[in-house]
């Protein structure tokens, strides 16, 4: 295949020599391209596992990626999966995974009060494939 | 330095007024771009994947579990939702997937399919930079824009995962990255990001004494469920800044490890 294609590089570096690490912008290599992203909110009863579902429609597995937080603020995020106690009375475990057809966050909670508890979550789904 | 340079806007939104975060490209700010793409397998309990990359630096990576049909994807987990940030390390050269006994509840010897994807991006420091912050702007249906194939393939008919960019979609820009040494055992290591939104971010650790970095995940203080022992390479995003540890109990009490370095890239994604 033929030199040609399409590379800018970073400011200070001769885009005709520089090395392709010290490019913004390359044909040679894709860029990671995210086509949705969302966020909402699902409260877990004591005890229980809450399942969101979200259909991307991309008609492949794509590559996705999803936060949490841990104090139901929407203040700071912790990447998923996670899992551990928030603290020693209480348990949980969020995780996310996908299908060709959705998207699946799973928060399981337990804190023995009977009580709940409302994760806040963000996730991005990236065109790029998943499964190759 | 004058103001000059190109970028391309997400479809929808105005390139001249935008926000940084709505851009697909701008040559004011580095992109995440993907070095090579991977399918692997390998049995529970059995031999070690390893991928000999040779970049010769430490590079980010990410590991997805497509089962053992390999028909679905796990964002750096076991399908019971177990983390695998302690069996997947990364050299300067190569990068090694471990898949241990009780990895995902399954049996010894059962074959299970990994896709990995390695990022051509080094660590090198790159300072945060904010040119516009807010818009109002909405995205649009219209179908004009931007957007290049990879080598090889047709940019008129090239699929979505066949296109290096696309004004369609919004791409990993750079806010920030660069790499910090831990040096408090009572306080986690903290770098301002002054986004005023918590941002995307990929965090990874090189632990003192070691030549390899693992992706530090969202949960400090824990049992691994299967060795026993405790882990935790921590990290948590905030509006202004993303705070990283190594938590460890010594005797009765817990204590922030000192002496290793964390490499961070902060995106200008907003996540929520």
């Amino acid at each position: 295949m033929g030199d040609y294609g399409f590379r800018i590089s970073i400011a200070g570096q001769d885009v005709k020599s520089c090395s392709d690490l010290d490019t913004i912008l390359n044909s040679k290599y894709a860029l990671l391209k995210g086509v949705i992203s969302g966020s909402g909110n699902t409260t877990v009863s004591d005890g229980n596992t809450n399942l969101i579902t979200i259909a991307h429609g991309l008609g492949y597995i794509p590559f996705i990626q999803a936060y949490h937080d841990l104090d139901e603020s929407n203040a700071d995020y912790n990447l998923m999966p996670n899992y551990g106690g928030i603290s020693i009375m209480e348990d949980y475990m969020v995780w996310c995974h996908c299908d060709s057809t959705n998207v699946y966050l799973e928060f399981y909670y337990a804190d023995g009060s009977g009580g709940s508890y409302t994760f806040n979550y963000k996730y991005y789904i990236y065109t790029d494939k998943g499964k190759l | 330095m004058g103001d000059y340079g190109a970028a391309v806007s997400q479809k929808g939104y105005d390139v001249k007024t935008c926000a940084d975060r709505f851009l697909v490209y701008s040559s004011a700010f580095q992109t995440l771009k993907i070095f090579n793409r991977y399918s692997v397998s390998s049995t529970v309990n059995g031999a070690n994947i390893t991928i000999n990359h040779n970049l010769g630096y430490y590079a980010p990576f990410i590991v997805l579990y497509n089962g053992t049909g390999n028909n679905v994807s796990y964002f750096m987990c076991g399908g019971d939702g177990y983390s695998m940030n302690n069996d997947v390390d990364n050299t300067v050269n190569t990068l090694t997937i471990i898949t241990p006994t009780g990895f995902s509840g399954l049996a010894d010897g059962t074959t299970v399919y990994y896709t990995v994807y390695l990022f051509l991006d080094d660590f090198r420091s790159v300072s945060q930079n904010t040119i516009k912050t807010g818009t109002t702007s909405g995205a649009s249906s219209t179908d004009y824009g931007f957007r290049i194939s990879k080598d090889g393939y047709d940019v008129k008919t090239a699929t979505n995962d066949q296109l290096v960019i696309s004004s369609s979609f919004f791409t990993a820009i750079v806010h920030l990255k660069g790499s910090a040494d831990s040096s408090s055992d009572l306080f986690t290591l903290s770098v301002s990001h002054n986004l005023g939104y918590v941002p995307n971010a990929l965090v990874y650790c090189k632990k003192t004494g070691e030549s390899k970095i693992r992706m530090c995940e969202g949960m400090p203080y824990r049992l691994d469920p299967l060795t026993g022992g405790r882990t935790g390479f921590f990290y948590q995003i905030h509006s202004d800044s993303i705070e990283m540890g190594e938590n460890y109990l010594n005797g009765a009490e817990w204590f922030w490890r000192t002496g290793n370095t964390y490499y961070y890239i902060i995106f200008k994604d907003k996540t929520y």
